[in-house]
C-alpha cells in the first residue's frame, strides 16, 4: 500500500513540475484589462483570437492570448499591483481628462445669457492652464422650429463664442467649431431651453 | 538634435490632412512615420490618421483626440492610428489602432460613448472590440 502510494505522489509530482515548465515557457503575448472608471459601469470588451471570441465586463477582469491562432485565455482577475510594473511608464504620461462647459444664450440671438457670460471667462481661464490645449465648440438645437434654422443659429452660436475667446488672445487655431444641430440633445425628443446650448470641451 | 516639422492644416482637401489627436505629454524619445518620412515627436505636435507612432526603450507619450479619447503609450511601442472619424451630424463615427507590441492604456470619449460597436484594435493576436471606457493592452514583441 505504501510502495503504490509513494508512487502517485511522484506522478503528481512530475506532472505539476510539467505544468509549471510549460507554463513558464508559454508565457501569453498578449494582455488586455478591463480598467474602472469612477463611479460609471466599467463596458466590457470582448477578445477575437483563433475563431474564438471570450469578453469581460467587470473591473480588473483580464484575458490573455498566446500565439496568433490560439484562442483567449478565460477570463482572470488581473493583480492591480502588476499594473504599475507593466503600464507604469504609459499611466504616467495620461493627459488630463477634459472640462466640459455648457453656455447659454438669450433666446433666438447670439448673446449669451449673464450667467454665461460669467461662465465663458472660466472656459478662458481653463484654456491658458493647459500647456497645449485643444478646445472644442459645439453649438445643439432643441426640437423647436424647422431644422435648417436651429442648425444655423447652433453654428452662429458656436462662432460667437470662438470669437469672443479669439478676441481674449486664444489661438484661433486650437478652436474647433462645430454644430450638431438636433443631434445629441441633453433631454431627448422635446421643445427645451436646456438644449439651446454651446458646449466648450477644453482637452 | 532638429525636430521635424508637423503641418497641419485646419479644414483642407483630403482626410488625411486633418488632424485628429495631439501630442499632450511625452517622455524621451518617439517618432511618428507619416508618407514616408520619420519624424521625431514633441509635446504640442499633432498626430494624423495613418500616423505610425514607435515609442523608444525609454519613452512613453499621452495622446488627446478630437472626441476626447485619451490614450498613452509605454516604451518599445508600436502602433498605427488606422482609422478615425467623429462626425455627430453625419452618424460616422470610428476608432481603429493597430498594435504591433507595447504597452498601451487607454480612455474613452465620445465615439465609445456615440457608437459602442465603433472602438476596435488589432493586434498579431487578437482582435478587441471595446465597448468599455478604460483599458489596458499589452502585446510582447515578436520572439
Amino acid at each position: 500500500m505504501e510502495k503504490r502510494l509513494s508512487r502517485e505522489w511522484i506522478r503528481r509530482l512530475v506532472w505539476a513540475l510539467a505544468l509549471i515548465v510549460t507554463a513558464a515557457a508559454c508565457e501569453p503575448r498578449e494582455t488586455f484589462v478591463l480598467l474602472p472608471e469612477g463611479g460609471r459601469a466599467p463596458g466590457s470588451i470582448a477578445v477575437t483570437g483563433g475563431g474564438v471570441t471570450r469578453g469581460v465586463d467587470a473591473s480588473w477582469e483580464a484575458i490573455d492570448v498566446g500565439e496568433r491562432g490560439e484562442q483567449p485565455s478565460l477570463p482572470f482577475r488581473y493583480r492591480t499591483s502588476s499594473a504599475a510594473r507593466q503600464f507604469g511608464a504609459a499611466l504616467d504620461q495620461q493627459p488630463l481628462p477634459p472640462t466640459l462647459y455648457i453656455l447659454h444664450f438669450e433666446t433666438g440671438t447670439e448673446n449669451l445669457t449673464e450667467a454665461s457670460s460669467e461662465r465663458i471667462v472660466d472656459v478662458f481661464t481653463a484654456i491658458r492652464d493647459r500647456r497645449w490645449p485643444d478646445v472644442g465648440i459645439v453649438g445643439h438645437s432643441d426640437r423647436v422650429g424647422d431644422e435648417d434654422e436651429s442648425l444655423a443659429l447652433s453654428l452662429r452660436r458656436a462662432e460667437a463664442v470662438r470669437d469672443i475667446l479669439v478676441s481674449w488672445g486664444i489661438d484661433p487655431d486650437i478652436l474647433e467649431v462645430d454644430s450638431h444641430g438636433e443631434y445629441n440633445p441633453l433631454v431627448p425628443n422635446v421643445p427645451e431651453p436646456g438644449n439651446r446650448r454651446v458646449e466648450v470641451t477644453v482637452r | 538634435m532638429i525636430s521635424g516639422v508637423v503641418l497641419f492644416s485646419a479644414g483642407s482637401a483630403g482626410a488625411e490632412s486633418v488632424a485628429i489627436a495631439r501630442v499632450k505629454n511625452i517622455d524621451g524619445t518617439v517618432h511618428v512615420e507619416r508618407d514616408g518620412r520619420r519624424i521625431q515627436l514633441a509635446a504640442g505636435d499633432r498626430l494624423m490618421r495613418g500616423d505610425r507612432i514607435e515609442t523608444g526603450p525609454a519613452a512613453a507619450l499621452g495622446m488627446a483626440f478630437s472626441d476626447s479619447t485619451m490614450l498613452s503609450l509605454g516604451p518599445d511601442t508600436r502602433i498605427v492610428l488606422r482609422e478615425y472619424a467623429f462626425t455627430p451630424a453625419e452618424g460616422r463615427f470610428s476608432f481603429v489602432l493597430e498594435m504591433a507590441q507595447g504597452t498601451l492604456a487607454y480612455i474613452s470619449g465620445l465615439i465609445a460613448k456615440l457608437m459602442p460597436d465603433a472602438v476596435r484594435i488589432e493586434t498579431p493576436a487578437s482582435t478587441v472590440a471595446v465597448r468599455g471606457t478604460r483599458f489596458l493592452a499589452r502585446v510582447d514583441p515578436a520572439r
